[in-house]
């Protein structure tokens, strides 16, 4: 007799290879429900915690608060924005009694303003008369010492130099560019 | 077909007894499932957002609190004096009256004698009144005035210091006259449009300094005017009034919405009259 043949099931396997799997499982589901209700608790605290509903209230108190001192805030809105443009205006403008003071301080005795015109573009716009050549020479010496400092010039054009007879003196056209 | 449905039966029975102890630990599995996937990842998310969502408040809270201590620390009289001088500075309106009292007062200061002067009347009040930050309406006036260069050139230097504010654009120097093309500014109430969490730009240093020399100018300039039914101070009251009634409409505004419902916060909005 071969005792190798067994005609009957391994049941008493089968049953523990079943009651293992059964075991796995169920360990499983209750591994599921751990996690799931771990993350249930710790949401529910954090948001029970939560400071949301005290900072908006805190918010709204603020927010009521400003609206009582609108009136106050306008003010200042106003106040910054006229004075930003009170400062640009200021800025802006060109100071003619200083630019025309250096302008006559450097003519010399000899010489004589014709005009003195300041245009729209800027412009500085002289003529003078002498009857010497040398004093329309440092005058428009001093013009240049002027436009080389870089303060008030950017440009120094002369337009002419003409000789009258009649008067018999010497005329002199010239034209800066303000800076 | 009867003994095909009873077999079927007798199947599912013969399942259910071999499966028994599987059914429930895998309803358990099914339904965490179902839990984490619909409601505790997309908390999870929202927890991130309403983290996201405090820090925003309480940012919003810091320049709310800022705002109201600065605003808390302003005294109201002070702001009206200096809205005063500003707005004597640059009117918010056409301010001829102001304009030939300064032009009168600066030429009798400096010896000069004022001859034929013309206006340009400058832009409707409502197109002015439509104005963007840096823009100014303006009045331009040609003026012949008689004097020697030195009294022109004073003429020149008070006018930079007399209210309204002016800016001298051309000057032709004659012998003994010159003819000048001068701009005077005013500037209409803008309507007042602010968000309230936004930081309230305060006083600079050289806002201050600029309001410190328009007083000092002014009180150069009064000392000039002494007559006290000068058209230009006459005209601060009715001025100062146009004001208060925009402030105080601002006062009346509702406020539109709060910033936990938008991001930007509320917006207050308020229009002031236009002239």
């Amino acid at each position: 007799m071969n005792k190798g043949i067994n005609l009957l099931p391994n049941l008493r396997k089968d049953r523990a290879h079943r009651r293992k799997t059964v075991l796995i499982v169920r360990l499983t589901s209750i591994l599921f429900l751990f996690i799931v209700s771990i993350f249930a608790i710790t949401l529910f605290i954090i948001e029970s915690q939560s400071p949301i509903a005290s900072l908006r209230q805190q918010e709204a108190d603020l927010l009521s608060n400003l609206a009582q001192l609108k009136t106050k805030r306008a003010k200042v809105i106003t106040i910054n924005d006229r004075s930003k443009n009170i400062s640009d205006i200021i800025n802006k403008r060109t100071d003619f009694y200083t630019i025309s003071g250096v302008v006559i301080s450097k003519i010399p005795k000899d010489v004589t303003s014709g005009s003195l015109e300041v245009d729209l573009k800027k412009t500085i716009t002289m003529s003078a008369t002498s009857p010497s050549l040398l004093a329309i020479s440092t005058f428009l010496d001093n013009l240049v010492n002027i436009t080389g400092e870089k303060k008030f010039f950017s440009k120094l054009t002369v337009g002419g130099i003409s000789f009258q007879s009649k008067g018999n003196s010497y005329s002199l056209t010239v034209k800066a560019d303000l800076l | 077909m009867n003994s095909q449905l009873k077999l079927d039966k007798s199947i599912l029975q013969i399942l259910y007894y071999r499966y028994k102890a599987y059914i429930i630990p895998f309803l358990v599995i099914f339904v965490c499932i179902i839990l984490l996937g619909r409601i505790i990842i997309p908390q999870m998310q929202s927890f991130v957002i309403i983290k996201e969502e405090e820090k925003e408040y309480r940012e919003r809270i810091n320049i709310l609190k800022k705002n109201l201590s600065y605003l808390m620390g302003l005294s109201d009289s002070d702001l009206d004096a200096q809205l005063k001088i500003l707005s004597v500075a640059l009117p918010i309106d056409k301010d001829y009256a102001g304009i030939i009292n300064a032009i009168s007062n600066v030429s009798a200061k400096s010896g000069i004698g004022v001859g034929d002067y013309s206006f340009g009347v400058g832009k409707l009040s409502t197109e002015s009144a439509k104005l963007e930050q840096n823009q100014r309406p303006l009045i331009r006036i040609n003026l012949q005035l008689k004097g020697d260069m030195q009294k022109i050139r004073n003429f020149l230097k008070n006018l930079q210091k007399r209210f309204p504010l002016a800016e001298v654009l051309s000057v032709q120097f004659g012998a003994s006259s010159a003819t000048i093309q001068i701009n005077f500014y005013y500037r209409p109430l803008s309507p007042i449009v602010y968000n309230e969490i936004d930081p309230i730009s305060s006083f600079s240093k050289e806002d201050k300094d600029l309001i410190n020399k328009l007083i000092e100018w002014q009180s150069v300039s009064e000392k000039l005017v002494s007559s006290p039914s000068s058209p230009s101070s006459a005209l601060q009251g009715p001025l100062l009034e146009e004001q208060e009634k925009t402030f105080k409409s601002v006062q009346a505004s509702p406020t539109v919405s709060s910033p936990s419902k938008s991001p930007q916060g509320p917006v207050t909005g308020v229009s002031s009259q236009m002239r």
